[in-house]
């Protein structure tokens, strides 16, 4: 496992009581890429979290942020990360700008831009505003934004667009994918497989505590997923539906056969998700 | 451990609009004004212990007028007892023959005990009625010679200087204790607690923030009453105790925020305790009460020295050693602080974030 890479977890368990909550796991993500840590409720996905971000010291293994043992050197590692909790957690009878600025001053920030951060999730209108008058949305980005005060260069998002409108989910992915581009690791827990479709540059997928698969989402579909022609067409004025595997030989003669002989309605290709694979590997839904 | 931060979440916790910022601010004074009113309606008569022999033509008069708790004492000796007990807060002691020689217009005189610490009122009270009473009984212009001797501690009490320990321990209660606790409260109410723990940010600098807000405030607030009501007198002295005292105040509020799971929780917390916490000023304020029974409590080497020195002006010879006991308490009270700041230091990271792991 790269020792250089900005997120680094070796064999780490974590048990409540008895109940094992994540069962001595290692992964790495390596600078700039996002990882998506895919799994139901339960799975491990926050307990892995908060281990990461050092407000649960790991009962076994090693974690490193950015090189620094998150538990020897928390206060260093800290310094130089952001997250952004599932749940809200802010001051409401503050402004935005207001709990922006007391987190900057945490970290000893001073010259806060926080009209620009704002902007960057579209709150600059209500900067002022009680955040108790936030909608759910709103307050969400909010906590985005308290997450990158500090510039970070590791970013952890638990679950940042579950239960959000339209606009907010995609206001936070649009974020999500600015960070990545300046350089900034990003893991990020999620249930919305759509999501960390679109923005991982690999994924885990937790089930019960342990990784049951760790790849890139294109490695994943080719290695676990079907890929798949739908062709509907008209054979003696009755329409005909055939779903054909790409991968067998057989499949590319019939289908020159159906394009010269009939009239074609539709095809296209179908890939599998990455829900129908998780379900494939761990025998669970992710809901 | 930063104290840019520490001085960063105490700027943030001193927020105006909190509103148990403007209970604490407030509180004293509204308490102070309240007793003010309902002690002024409401008064207790003075007690006046007599003895007389003879047929007590004069305890029969002063008993008629109805404006003093009478108490017959079997002797002169026993009167200035109950004087001494501060069973009473005037005792009158005529001379063996005062009746006839009242009655027949001639000069008598009348040995009149005053309780040291008796209210200034009930002293006004009871001798307008002594003396009423021997002007029932004369014929003309009394003659009487009133000798004056006064018991424990020269002062008069106000109802303000009175029940000054009961607002000294208001105050200590509300800024040290109840800021504290209120703000440990709201940062796990408000699941904020986890979003500071994973900036730089300490639990120990939390709670050091959290306590200092609440032992300033206690502090101020301790002396500017003081300083309103009775005056200050020795403030090196008093400012040492209003400060070990909103250091014990703190470290409880801190204890008591840290065992909440919410307002509730904490609010039945504070119900429980109050008594406790109080029950010393009462002990202070009705001194015929067992004092041993008040100095069993922490807070009574709070409010009896801070009294002790704005009413009769003692000073460290008097006092010190209740300064020491008081400055023992707060090292024995850091220990279970300290114990249960490192188990919420645990138990609070494991479940600050109740979403589902």
């Amino acid at each position: 496992m790269p020792s250089e890479a900005p997120i680094l977890a070796e064999e780490i368990a974590y048990s409540y009581n008895k109940l094992l909550a994540v069962d001595r796991i290692s992964f790495h993500v390596d600078a700039g890429e996002i990882l998506g840590f895919l799994g139901p409720n339960g799975a491990g996905k926050t307990t892995t979290l908060k281990m990461l971000v050092g407000l649960l010291v790991p009962q076994s293994g090693r974690i490193a942020i950015l090189g620094k043992d998150i538990v020897k050197n928390r206060a260093e590692a800290q310094s130089q990360i952001g997250a952004c909790f599932e749940e809200k957690s802010l001051y409401e009878d503050m402004s935005a700008a207001a709990n922006l600025k007391f987190f900057a001053s945490l970290f000893g920030i001073r010259d806060l831009d926080v009209a620009r951060l704002l902007d960057r999730v579209g709150l600059s209108g209500d900067r002022k505003d009680r955040v108790s008058n936030y909608s759910k949305g709103m307050k969400q980005r909010l906590m985005v934004a308290r997450a990158l005060v500090n510039q970070p260069k590791v970013l952890f998002l638990d679950e940042p667009t579950d239960g959000l409108d339209p606009v907010s989910s995609e206001a936070i992915r649009a974020v999500i994918l600015e960070e990545k581009a300046k350089g900034v690791t990003v893991f990020l827990t999620t249930h919305d497989m759509m999501e960390a479709d679109k923005l991982s540059d690999h994924v885990a997928f937790i089930s019960e505590g342990e990784i049951a698969a760790f790849d890139t989402p294109e490695n994943l579909k080719h290695q676990y997923g079907k890929r798949i022609l739908k062709i509907r067409y008209y054979r003696d004025r009755k329409l005909i539906e055939e779903e054909l595997p790409l991968e067998d030989k057989q499949a590319g003669r019939h289908i020159e056969e159906i394009l010269g002989d009939y009239d074609v309605l539709d095809m296209h290709t179908e890939e599998a998700t990455l829900e129908d694979i998780f379900i494939q590997l761990t025998g669970k839904k992710l809901e | 451990m930063s104290l840019r931060r520490i001085l960063s979440i105490m700027r943030k916790s001193l927020n105006p609009k909190n509103p148990y910022i403007i209970f604490v601010l407030l509180g004293p004074f509204i308490y102070a004004a309240l007793f003010q009113f309902v002690f002024g309606l409401w008064q207790a008569k003075p007690k006046v212990a007599v003895y007389e022999r003879g047929n007590q033509a004069i305890v029969l008069e002063i008993r008629e007028k109805e404006a003093v708790g009478l108490v017959e004492a079997d002797s002169a000796d026993d009167l200035i007892k109950m004087v001494e007990d501060k069973e009473v807060d005037i005792g009158a002691v005529f001379a063996e023959d005062a009746e006839e020689r009242l009655t027949a217009g001639e000069r008598t005189s009348v040995d009149i005990y005053v309780n040291g610490e008796s209210l200034a009122k009930s002293r006004a009270i009871a001798l307008a009625t002594i003396t009423s009473a021997v002007r029932e009984i004369s014929p003309g212009t009394p003659q009487v010679d009133f000798e004056q001797v006064k018991l424990g501690k020269e002062k008069a009490l106000s109802l303000m200087e009175m029940f000054m320990p009961f607002f000294i321990i208001i105050i200590i209660l509300l800024g040290a204790f109840l800021l504290p606790a209120s703000f440990i409260v709201a940062e796990k109410e408000k699941r904020t607690l986890a979003a500071l723990l994973v900036t730089p940010t300490t639990f120990s600098e939390i709670l050091l923030a959290f306590g200092t807000v609440g032992i300033i405030i206690s502090l101020a607030m301790g002396m500017i009453l003081l300083l309103l009501t009775v005056g200050i007198t020795q403030p090196l002295l008093l400012l040492i105790i209003f400060a070990f005292g909103s250091i014990l105040g703190a470290e409880w509020g801190l204890v008591f925020g840290l065992l909440s799971k919410d307002q509730a929780s904490l609010i039945a917390y504070i119900k429980v305790i109050n008594i406790f916490i109080i029950a010393p000023a009462l002990f202070v304020i009705f001194p015929s009460w067992p004092q041993w029974i008040a100095k069993i409590f922490p807070t009574y080497y709070i409010a009896n020295p801070i009294f002790r020195i704005s009413i009769y002006g003692e000073g460290w010879s008097e006092l010190g050693w209740q300064v020491l006991a008081l400055a023992g308490f707060v090292a024995v009270f850091f220990i279970p602080l300290l114990v249960l700041a490192i188990r919420s230091v645990k138990s609070t990271k494991a479940r600050l974030l109740t979403v589902s792991s």
